[in-house]
């Protein structure tokens, strides 16, 4: 039997929702969000959003329910993924998270901090896929990733109730289409012992 | 990149931790737990228990809060597994399922209905590894898996406050170190199209 077990070191479980919006297809990107549900890291379980988005004037904003584990996960994950995530000087602003839909119709996870109170709802849901990759085989990153990626059609954040501008668009990976707004469940990131 | 997408289709994503516990290493089973959070599967969203132990006079018990899931559930994974725990005719009990603990040094899954509360803790971890195999690898294995394991070295299951007999018990998956407790996370079924 061929060995099952992938040599290398679990950093993290859990997943990593996210939506990227545009106005137009070759355009700028006006919304950048990023979800984290953790359920093992080396600083224990816990949520963060990260967001750059017009309803935040493009500024950064950290939303999080464990800030020890929002600073891990800025220096090991986001530092690869997008740089501009991974600033150590921005505040994590303490917040709770929640979330409510049925996975095949609709989904949305909600964050409310004291002053703010925000929704991503994904929509017109699409077929799953499993996305795997040994470390060191995605461009420019050192980590490998399993994830459940739930590719939708349409998505929506909103701010303190005003909507952000744009909408998801088809991309790639490889020949595989899926979108710029994904459900990204059941996802592990490894890496090299 | 094209081949960083598996080729089959997904049929559910979400966790399957159990716990089997036995007198001794290579003992008679006195309770078998396979515990599932279903986030995304034909039968939509939603969480079952099946239980067969001491605590149940030997007895298989169904706990869910989706007759769907738990039917399917039946049908097509744990007809792989255990087939004591596809008996149709065996009655779901209408349960809540809840979570809590930090993955690092515990964690515990409660089952309640109106009449029983199950609880499934384990402790004392050792590292976890991720599982891959592709569909048909094994024989009666038609389906594949990926699936993150946090095996414990120590698990109890109590059902109204006894607690099921027996230990758990350590155990091989290719060349880790597992055990017969195992918290089950980010774990994705696929078959081929």
């Amino acid at each position: 039997m061929v060995n099952p077990v992938d040599p290398n070191k679990i950093l993290l479980t859990g997943e990593n929702s996210f939506i990227r919006l545009q106005e137009t297809e070759d355009g700028a990107e006006t919304t950048r969000a990023s979800h984290w549900r953790i359920l093992k890291s080396p600083s224990g379980p816990g949520h963060v959003l990260f967001l750059q988005s017009d309803v935040t004037d493009g500024e950064v904003r950290i939303y999080s329910d464990n800030i020890a584990m929002t600073r891990w996960l800025q220096a090991t994950i986001e530092s690869v993924l997008y740089p501009a995530f991974a600033d150590e000087t921005i505040p994590v602003i303490d917040s709770e998270f929640g979330k409510v839909g049925d996975g095949i119709n609709h989904w949305t996870e909600t964050v409310d901090s004291l002053e703010e109170s925000l929704q991503l709802t994904w929509y017109d849901i699409g077929e799953p896929f499993i996305l795997s990759a040994a470390p060191g085989e995605m461009q420019g990153n050192p980590h490998g990733v399993y994830s459940c990626l739930i590719p939708c059609e349409r998505a929506q954040l909103t701010l303190n109730g005003e909507t952000a501008a744009g909408r998801p668009f088809p991309e790639m990976i490889g020949s595989h289409k899926t979108s710029t707004a994904c459900l990204a469940w059941s996802e592990t990131w490894t890496h090299p012992r | 990149m094209a081949d960083m997408v598996d080729p089959n289709e997904v049929r559910m994503t979400g966790e399957n931790s159990f716990i089997r516990l036995a007198g001794e290493q290579g003992g008679t089973e006195t309770t078998r737990a396979s515990h599932w959070r279903i986030l995304y599967s034909p039968g939509g969203q939603g969480h079952a228990l099946f239980l067969q132990s001491d605590v149940t006079d030997g007895d298989v018990r169904i706990y869910s809060d989706n007759i769907a899931v738990a039917r399917w559930l039946q049908d097509e994974m744990e007809s792989m597994f255990f087939p004591a725990f596809t008996d149709q005719t065996i009655p779901v009990a209408e349960a809540e399922f809840t979570a809590s603990g930090d993955g690092i040094n515990h964690w515990t899954e409660t089952i309640e209905t109106p009449y029983e509360t199950v609880s499934m803790a384990w402790h004392d971890f050792v590292e976890p590894f991720v599982i891959q195999s592709a569909p048909n690898a094994r024989p009666g294995r038609p389906l594949g898996i990926y699936s993150t394991f946090v095996p414990a070295r120590k698990a109890q299951l109590t059902l109204n406050g006894e607690a099921a007999t027996g230990t758990a018990q350590s155990d091989k998956l290719g060349d880790a170190v597992s055990s017969t407790c195992c918290l089950a996370w980010s774990e994705s079924w696929m078959k081929e199209r």
